[in-house]
């Protein structure tokens, strides 16, 4: 039951992606969805692991990840709105007054 | 051939095909069923021209819709558009998937289950399942880039998002009573009697649980008196208002899918399944094919009862408005299922959530919601910022003189 | 397993980080562009098909569906113009991730995975973008910020960590037998006779009943903060608010 490796290989680019997306993107909601995808790489990796050494352990940390996703999008959808509220746009960079 | 045929691939491939064609067929009659109902609420004939007492009035509604012109907006977003009435169906059909129809059969030695799949979370199936829907009402309504399309669908989100809390925690408290999630599990442990004639079934322990679950069933399948997402009066049509034939024909349907899919659910978790007493056809260790079909019919005609009450409601209750749907499901619906998922919780650690002490909390529960209420707690009562109106018929008849 | 160098699996990642580049949203979309990086994506997946091919036996067919299926739109989720449709294509990603972890015998939490996100937090993703969408399509959905050097930072971040884990795989403590672990975490031999439904329950209220409830305090924190960041009334830059009228005074929550 060697089927770790495809299974963390297909965990990484999820990941790789959402890093990617997380650095190229411009629109907030689009900048949130790409840490949720970043989430399902770390769910797959999570889950290969519980199969790979029959163990619930992995699952179990996957499901408290869900929580911390649940939290996540509340409250970052919750900023996101605010901050479009005050600008009138979802342009991250309208947010960089702060850059030195 | 005949390996494939009695094994139980190959019974849940021909359930599946079975039931698909046999469900099509189903929610089209519904229609028809409720046109008769209304008719009879309201004391007129109802479809009388199509065949005998126009029982073919549903092939001709639905050669209607197959062959009026599809019309696709040029101001709509066109991927979309055609994806939302797709996902909403296929969405309605997939649920049927995990109800168990007929317990067992014993077929040539085997003994196989009448149901598409018996997965160990059923019970989650059917819930992931509706959530889903969601989007084919959000996304129509958006795609559809009409200010009451829009409106329409994110009143029927709003809604939905909400009625999923209490209808999740009635599933809760049906799984926690009964220590399982599979569907067919549930049904078996049912079929006991208490005092020797009467049916161990859910109902009886959890009555406002059943009651909550019916309510939350009518409000995800957007049915009245929560059908705000397609009120006429304020929306036009709601979120289908820019989809013709077919696709709106396949809102439709997916409504009445919907529907059944809620009922033999409900009927399900809390009545048994098909399971009825001292009928000895529809024990669990009848497994001949008679003791199937018994099985079978007497599911449906639990689901028919449901059917029937959800138009009888229709018909008879006004419609709510949104403030007061909203304030019904936070304040009303949530807070008396968690209490019932609390107190259900304590009898789990007393080891006796299948007794009389359940059916106890729950008269307890609905007493103190009744007296919370009616004691101006506003659970379901006026808005306090809004005017109040005085709706008597002197205070009418004074505004029109 | 030899720990032979993983050149594929680095090849495969620097194609998948072209293919990325000629993918995202630019000024002027040339087809040529898109056709090759849709070329390049599709060159990276064959390649990293045939580098975990030849690390050992694969696990089986679904699993490659799925995983095609949740790259493709994955890949579309970080590159399509329009947020509503980004939000689409990333249902497609959880329910394609759901279908895989069905393939590991996880079954509860492909579910929970579907209900909590397909059902819950891409509903509320969606109205969002609904609600903030702006007319046309944005200059800031069209254009990527800085793609060449966020796609070299992906590649050296995911390339290199998956290259060392196909290189360090003998370092891997290799897998338990089932027999080995102790009866209440171990998932059950047979999944489809029970199901591992229990198993899980059991070790998230035994092994793990502190992480637990600090979720379930998360949870009530980041409601709490819901609630209190959508009540703030927020004057927009720029614009005077309105002076209250007499009725709203000392009733509306003030701002910040």
């Amino acid at each position: 039951m060697d089927s770790l490796l495809p299974s963390l290989m297909l965990g990484a680019a999820l990941f790789g992606l959402g890093v990617v997306g997380f650095l190229v993107r411009r629109n907030l909601i689009v900048i949130f969805l790409s840490t949720e995808v970043m989430f399902q790489g770390v769910i797959v990796t999570a889950a290969a692991f519980a199969r790979y050494y029959a163990h619930v352990e992995g699952q179990a940390y996957a499901l408290l990840l869900l929580v911390i996703a649940a939290v996540e999008a509340g409250l970052a959808l919750g900023l996101v709105m605010l901050l479009y509220r005050r600008r009138d746009t979802l342009d991250a960079e309208a947010w960089s007054t702060m850059r030195g | 051939m005949r390996e494939f045929l009695t094994s139980q691939l190959g019974v849940s491939v021909v359930l599946a095909l079975v039931i698909v064609g046999a469900m099509q067929g189903a929610v089209a009659y519904c229609i028809y069923y409720e046109r008769k109902i209304a008719a009879w609420i309201q004391d007129r004939y109802g479809p009388n021209r199509v065949g005998p007492w126009g029982i073919l009035q549903p092939i001709a509604d639905g050669l209607k819709f197959i062959m009026k012109e599809d019309v696709v907006p040029h101001h709509v977003d066109k991927p979309l558009f055609i994806l939302a009435p797709a996902i909403i169906f296929v969405v309605a059909f997939i649920g049927f998937a995990a109800i168990p129809w007929g317990g067992q059969w014993n077929l040539d030695g085997h003994i196989v289950d009448i149901q598409v799949a018996n997965p160990d979370i059923g019970l989650l199936y059917i819930l992931g399942v509706a959530a889903m829907g969601v989007y084919g009402v959000v996304l129509g309504g958006w795609a559809s880039n009409n200010k009451y399309s829009f409106y329409g669908a994110i009143r029927a989100t709003a809604q939905m998002l909400s009625y999923e809390i209490p209808m999740g925690v009635c599933i809760l408290i049906v799984a926690l009573t009964m220590g399982a999630v599979r569907l067919e599990s549930i049904t078996l442990s049912q079929t006991g009697y208490w005092f020797g004639f009467l049916p161990q079934w859910n109902v009886l322990l959890h009555p406002l649980a059943f009651i909550i679950l019916f309510v939350t069933a009518l409000a995800e399948a957007n049915r009245s008196p929560f059908d705000l997402a397609e009120a006429e009066q304020e929306l036009v049509g709601g979120y289908h208002t820019e989809y013709s034939a077919l696709k709106f024909g396949m809102f439709f349907l997916a409504e009445y899918a919907h529907m059944i899919t809620g009922s033999a659910f409900i009927a399900v978790l809390f009545l048994g399944g098909w399971h009825f007493p001292w009928i000895p056809w529809t024990q669990p260790e009848a497994t001949q094919w008679y003791a199937v079909l018994a099985k079978m019919a007497v599911l449906s005609a639990k689901i028919c009862v449901f059917l029937f009450v959800m138009m009888w409601v229709r018909w008879t209750v006004p419609r709510f408005r949104f403030d007061q749907l909203m304030r019904l499901a936070w304040k009303g619906l949530i807070p008396i299922t968690l209490a019932l998922l609390v107190w259900t919780t304590v009898l789990v650690y007393f080891g006796k959530p299948r007794s009389g002490w359940a059916l106890l909390g729950n008269a307890i529960i609905l007493f103190v919601s009744f007296a919370y209420a009616a004691s101006g707690g506003r659970v379901t009562g006026r808005q306090r910022n809004l005017p109040v109106v005085d709706a008597s018929p002197s205070a009418a008849l004074g505004a029109t003189a | 397993m030899t720990a032979a160098a993983p050149y594929p699996i680095y090849a495969a990642f620097a194609l998948g980080a072209f293919a990325l580049y000629f993918l995202a949203p630019r000024a002027q979309r040339r087809r040529a562009v898109t056709t090759a990086g849709w070329l390049a994506a599709i060159a990276a997946g064959s390649v990293a098909l045939f580098a975990s091919q030849q690390a050992g036996p694969h696990t089986g067919i679904l699993f490659y569906c799925f995983a095609v299926v949740a790259l493709l739109a994955a890949v579309r989720v970080i590159t399509h113009p329009r947020p509503v449709y980004s939000a689409v294509y990333f249902v497609v990603v959880v329910l394609a991730v759901a279908a895989i972890l069905i393939t590991y015998e996880a079954e509860f939490l492909a579910v929970a995975l579907v209900i909590i996100y397909a059902g819950a937090i891409l509903v509320t993703y969606l109205f969002v973008i609904m609600l903030a969408q702006q007319p046309g399509a944005p200059v800031y959905d069209r254009r990527a910020r800085e793609p060449f050097l966020a796609v070299i930072a992906g590649f050296l971040l995911t390339g290199l960590v998956a290259g060392q884990v196909t290189a360090q795989r003998s370092g891997l403590p290799p897998p338990s037998k089932p027999e080995a672990r102790t009866a209440s975490t171990r998932l059950p031999p047979n999944p489809t006779a029970s199901g591992n439904t229990a198993a899980i329950g059991v070790a998230l209220m035994t092994r793990y009943p502190v992480a637990l409830e600090i979720g379930g305090v998360l949870l009530l924190i980041s409601m709490v903060g819901a609630v209190a960041l959508s009540r703030k009334r927020i004057p927009i830059e720029g614009v005077p608010p309105p002076a209250p009228t007499l009725g709203q005074i000392g009733k509306e929550v003030e701002p910040f």
